[in-house]
């Protein structure tokens, strides 16, 4: 598939791999070059904002969607926005909470104040969650989602499942009772569990444990709220519209954990592109003499140097051009051995590396000028 | 801060951003340690898919793995840590194995917040106590600074209890004269702004860790000449030049942009941050990584073990 036609036939594309892969600005680039193709985009990116915002020629952004001036001739929109763990969580709880008092206790719970800002997967689970919001808000036609650096798993798939798993029933009634609202721990436990439960208390403080369960008494009755909102996410992300992209760089460590996205989406029945390779070295493929190729000009263009000039330069463009040629080779044999584990519809891209940094729009504009598309053979 | 004083520090813990190399730094900082005769062990903390293994050329599990005379690695990862952590606490194997199989409890120390990284940290810092040194292999920036947070942060939740004094002593052990934080970076942009901010950040959450040192990664030496530099400029403009010229000079223009990007870092992060700066030689780049990930990681260890000696010759000349 062409990537134009992939950013034509998409509403969502979640760009997922390892870090310091280019991610962050590929997701930008994709959102620019839609743009381009007159789609209204939003890229949605995860803290820290600031390599978004470098991407983008700015110097900082926050967590509201932030229209990107864009050159007159584009026909499309793009749009820019943080995630912001704390205030999505808080957001979320003020939209589940049944009334006003529910919400204060939540927010006063000190469980709460610390789950929202240390759990784990915490900052996954609230992509997800600000992903649904403005997916369904219907304001855009293409919302491009750049995910936390996670090389373990797909973290951010995993976390709602975990999140409302500590709320789930089962798990409410083991802690409280249903006779007494709080404060019932291990009371009304017979055996085994109660003697489970003194051994949490020993481990964890009675007081935490007491605290625990407030918050999770507190927590009941958002349960479902919660499940629907993680049940939703989970229907967006089977819809035919959406898709995911995993993004690499041409080194082995970035190569194996790419092999290891495309395997983990396939065993989810997740739908996936295929991979966009990054910052590749694009040579000829032979080696090249400097002199026969340049020393009558850079003769000609040195009149006024040093003598040594010419011969040094020439000398060193060998090896730079040998060392070129050599990361060059082992990049296309490491990208190679992404092929196998791609499928007959899976398209690897491979993104040529731009002279200098990108940080600003044009520089951003230019990423997929040579893209090269491979298909397993 | 000398490397030398760095690596004689117990609890050396490496983070930066993601693909700057830092597992491999500390793979290397493992064997040229270890080569003073020192016994080692490198760890990750709770990884799916384990770097280190790679760095080291060999698989690893929980249990130390033996590199080398002096060197071991390890994945401490959370279960088997939690059992390790119960068997310590509670010291009645019945009840352990009661407790490992009952599923509440499990899901309870999934989510409690901290439960699990202080598990995982507590075995690490306990390490201590079998091996002369102890190097972590961090999560990337961001996930570090959450994970250093977490046991100021389990050590105020939970007021009582095992998880509260180990969370404590486990905050001793980090903000302690034994303990040195190393950020691992490249010579780019973005990387820099990275790691200037993430300098910032562990000062503000844990401000009595010392980070005197960044590793930078892929270095090139400047060794163009300015004539050079014009020359280059110069055939670039060149108009009439073929398609093989022109690749050519665009491998000198990479290499003069590596060069210049190396200078722009070290300055920046002396004048930015103003920490140690420990740069690496660009390594196995002459295609691919001939004898394999392990020698690369030799390769670094070469090079920290000259800049060690260098250090100790500026040392007795001055």
């Amino acid at each position: 598939m062409t990537l134009t036609s992939l950013l034509e036939s998409h509403k969502l594309i979640i760009c997922v791999g390892s870090g310091g892969v280019g991610k962050t600005t590929t997701a930008a680039a994709i959102g620019l070059k839609a743009a381009k193709q007159g789609r209204k985009v939003l890229v949605l990116t995860i803290d820290p904002a600031r390599r978004l915002a470098n991407s983008l020629g700015l110097n900082q952004f926050g967590n509201q969607e932030t229209q990107i001036q864009l050159d007159g001739s584009i026909p499309g929109e793009l749009w820019a926005m943080m995630l912001d763990t704390q205030s999505t969580f808080d957001g979320l709880i003020e939209r589940v909470s049944p009334d006003e008092e529910t919400k204060d206790r939540i927010f006063n719970n000190r469980v709460y104040r610390h789950i929202s800002e240390s759990f784990g997967g915490s900052q996954e689970y609230m992509a997800t969650e600000q992903l649904y919001e403005v997916v369904s808000s219907n304001k855009y036609d293409l919302v491009v989602l750049d995910t936390p650096p996670v090389k373990n798993a797909l973290d951010f798939l995993e976390s709602p499942g975990r999140l409302v798993q500590f709320l789930d029933k089962r798990i409410l009634t083991w802690f409280l009772s249903p006779q007494e609202e709080k404060r019932v721990f291990g009371r009304f436990f017979r055996g085994t569990s109660a003697v489970v439960f003194r051994l949490l208390g020993s481990i964890f403080g009675r007081e935490f444990l007491d605290e625990l369960s407030e918050f999770l008494y507190i927590f009941r009755d958002l349960y479902d709220g919660f499940r629907e909102r993680h049940e939703a996410v989970i229907r967006l992300f089977e819809q035919p519209t959406t898709t995911f992209a995993v993004v690499c760089a041409p080194n082995e460590p970035s190569v194996a954990v790419a092999g290891y996205f495309l395997n983990e989406l396939k065993g989810r029945g997740m739908p996936c592109a295929g991979v966009l390779v990054n910052q590749m070295h694009p040579t000829l493929g032979e080696p090249l003499d400097p002199a026969s190729l340049l020393e009558e000009d850079a003769r000609r263009l040195a009149s006024d140097l040093d003598e040594n000039t010419v011969n040094q330069f020439l000398a060193r463009l060998g090896v730079n051009h040998r060392r070129l040629l050599g990361l060059s080779q082992s990049e296309q044999a490491m990208t190679g051995q992404l092929h196998p584990l791609l499928n007959t519809e899976q398209t690897m891209w491979q993104i040529p590396r731009l002279e200098g940094e990108v940080h600003d729009i044009e520089a951003l504009g230019q990423i997929f000028d040579h893209v090269k598309e491979v298909h397993r053979k | 801060m000398k490397l030398k004083e760095f690596s004689d520090r117990r609890l050396l813990m490496l983070t930066g951003k993601g693909g700057t190399g830092k597992t491999r730094v500390a793979a290397a900082l493992g064997l040229a340690n270890g080569e003073t005769g020192k016994r080692v062990l490198v760890v990750e903390v709770d990884s799916q898919r384990s770097a280190l293994a790679e760095a080291f050329g060999q698989p690893l599990g929980y249990e130390p793995t033996q590199i080398n005379a002096n060197v071991w690695a390890a994945n401490i990862t959370f279960q088997p840590a939690l059992k390790d952590w119960l068997d310590q606490t509670i010291r009645a194997s019945r009840i352990v194995s009661l407790i490992l199989k009952n599923p509440m409890v499990q899901v309870f120390l999934d989510v409690t917040p901290g439960a699990r990284e202080i598990v995982v940290l507590s075995r690490i810092v306990s390490y201590l106590d079998d091996f002369d040194q102890v190097i972590v292999d961090l999560p990337a920036s961001g996930h570090a600074v959450g994970l250093l947070k977490i046991p100021d942060t389990a050590n105020r939740l939970m007021r009582t209890g095992p998880i509260h004094d180990r969370s404590g002593e486990i905050l001793a052990e980090l903000r302690g004269p034994d303990t040195a934080l190393g950020i691992v970076a490249l010579p780019e942009e973005m990387v820099v702004n990275e790691t200037v901010e993430l300098y910032g950040q562990l000062g503000t959450v844990l401000p009595d860790l010392d980070v005197p040192i960044v590793f930078l990664n892929r270095c090139a030496a400047p060794t163009m000449t300015d004539d050079e530099h014009k020359l280059l400029a110069r055939l670039s403009q060149h108009s009439s030049l073929g398609k093989e010229a022109m690749e050519l000079l665009l491998a000198g223009r990479w290499d003069a942009e590596l060069e210049r990007a190396t200078a722009d870092s070290l300055g920046r992060l002396h004048s930015e941050i103003g920490v140690t700066v420990v740069p690496f030689p660009r390594l196995g780049v002459l295609g691919g990584f001939p004898g394999g990930p392990m020698k690369v990681t030799q390769q670094m260890a070469g090079a920290l073990r000259r800049r060690t000696l260098l250090e100790a010759k500026k040392g007795k000349e001055a």
